[in-house]
């Protein structure tokens, strides 16, 4: 697999396949942020495609220095944010069910996929995409920092309050 | 007891996490974005910097080749300036007069270039006429400096009793008349780009010429203290690169020129 700078000098010189080969690589990272901070499918796939066009707009003056990758979620993320401001209260916790993997037991992935999406959903925004970044996307607190444009102690108050609330929720649910 | 339930509630979280399925995603979203995308592929451009050496080289050898006769015949007036002129007349004020005749000469060429089908000529140029402008005006300074510099060393050398503050004096003058002529060139070629204007220029310059010769003036002109012409010389210098700056940025607009 070619490096991220590699693939985007060929994307700058206008290498169509190499394109291809960026979005293959990043589209379903970016759509399960999007879709995980609380949106529905179709508008998470609506984020995504945006997000790939803001990044293909500024990708003639993009220097590959090692962080493409966190880059691309920073666009992600000040998009899904930006639309979460102007659409605000409105949650998607529907489930897909058409769209629901159907290899592990379907009632017990129906109500953790409800729960799950509840509970993120009932945290500030900045707090459950710092906890999507660190838990699902594998982000470390620096790079989150730069990612939520916030410094590193801000980060890990996040990441503790908003795992306290987590506990809370779950213990209240017990 | 407490630590149990802790240890519990953080498993039960991890299980959420670790358990929270995401829809399958539809290939053809994918493919659809793919396409999208496809109409915002960039083009490739040349970095500016190796554009702009890469077409002021070609403007250097498009010149050099029209008028290598003339820039010779130039550079050896310059080169005999110091034998042909009697010793009546002050020869370095006529090698300063000289000094910015290049430009003179490649100006004629500039401001003959505006007839309609000129004008239609550079609507189909892969770059753009200002480029050719500013390729064209910056390899002929370049060239009138240069050969201004090689004239002048050949003066110092049959010169050898001029001091240096002299040689450094007649140095900075000779450039300001190259400056002032190069922004000239650089206005008029876009705001009134015709044989007229620089017929103005040229007869212009001859009258001063004639006058600085023949009059006290020119020996006035060259007798003002070194600083003045640094300044004017760093003035110059200053519009001619924010004018170079514009010309570059500037689109094709074929009114402009018409």
């Amino acid at each position: 697999m070619r490096e991220d700078g590699i693939v985007i000098k060929a994307i700058q010189h206008g290498d169509e396949e190499a394109m291809e080969e960026l979005v293959y690589r990043y589209y379903d990272e970016i759509f399960y942020y999007i879709y995980r901070l609380g949106s529905s499918y179709e508008e998470a796939k609506d984020l995504t495609q945006e997000v790939f066009i803001a990044m293909m707009k500024a990708l003639p003056k993009y220097k590959e220095q090692g962080n493409f990758k966190a880059w691309l979620y920073k666009i992600a993320h000040n998009r899904s944010l930006n639309h979460f401001r102007q659409n605000k209260k409105q949650i998607y916790l529907e489930v897909d069910l058409e769209r629901l993997k159907v290899d592990v037991d379907f009632s017990e992935q129906l109500t953790n996929q409800v729960l799950m999406k509840e509970l993120l959903n009932t945290l500030p925004k900045m707090q459950s995409s710092t906890l999507l970044l660190k838990y699902y996307h594998g982000f470390t607190i620096p790079e989150i920092a730069r990612i939520t444009g916030s410094t590193v102690p801000a980060v890990k108050s996040r990441l503790f309050q908003g795992l306290q609330k987590l506990k809370k929720m779950v213990m209240e649910g017990n | 007891m407490k630590k149990h339930n802790d240890h519990e509630r953080e498993d039960q979280i991890s299980l959420l996490f670790n358990s929270y399925q995401v829809p399958e995603i539809n290939g053809t979203d994918k493919k659809e974005t793919i396409e999208l995308l496809k109409a915002y592929m960039p083009i490739h451009q040349e970095p500016t910097i190796e554009l702009m050496k890469k077409l002021v080289w070609q403007a250097f050898i498009e010149i050099l080749s029209r008028y290598k006769f003339q820039l010779l015949i130039l550079l050896l007036l310059m080169f005999m300036t110091y034998m042909v002129i009697p010793e009546n007349m002050d020869r370095w004020i006529i090698f300063i007069l000289i000094a910015p005749s290049p430009l003179l000469l490649v100006g004629w060429h500039v401001m003959n270039l505006n007839s309609e089908s000129m004008v239609e000529l550079e609507m189909t140029y892969k770059y753009s006429f200002q480029q050719m402008i500013f390729s064209k005006i910056v390899s002929i300074s370049v060239c009138s400096i240069f050969i201004y510099t090689v004239a002048f060393l050949y003066m110092i050398l049959i010169n050898d009793y001029l001091i240096a503050t002299t040689l450094f004096h007649i140095a900075v003058t000779g450039l300001t008349p190259i400056l002032l002529f190069c922004l000239a060139l650089l206005t008029l070629s876009l705001k009134y780009r015709n044989l007229m204007s620089w017929t103005v220029i040229l007869l212009a310059w001859i009258l001063f010429a004639l006058l600085s010769v023949y009059t006290p003036m020119g020996t006035i002109l060259f007798m003002m203290n070194t600083s003045i012409y640094i300044t004017v010389n760093i003035i110059l210098i200053v519009l001619i690169v924010y004018r170079l700056k514009r010309v570059w940025r500037m689109e094709r607009i074929q009114d402009e020129f018409n």
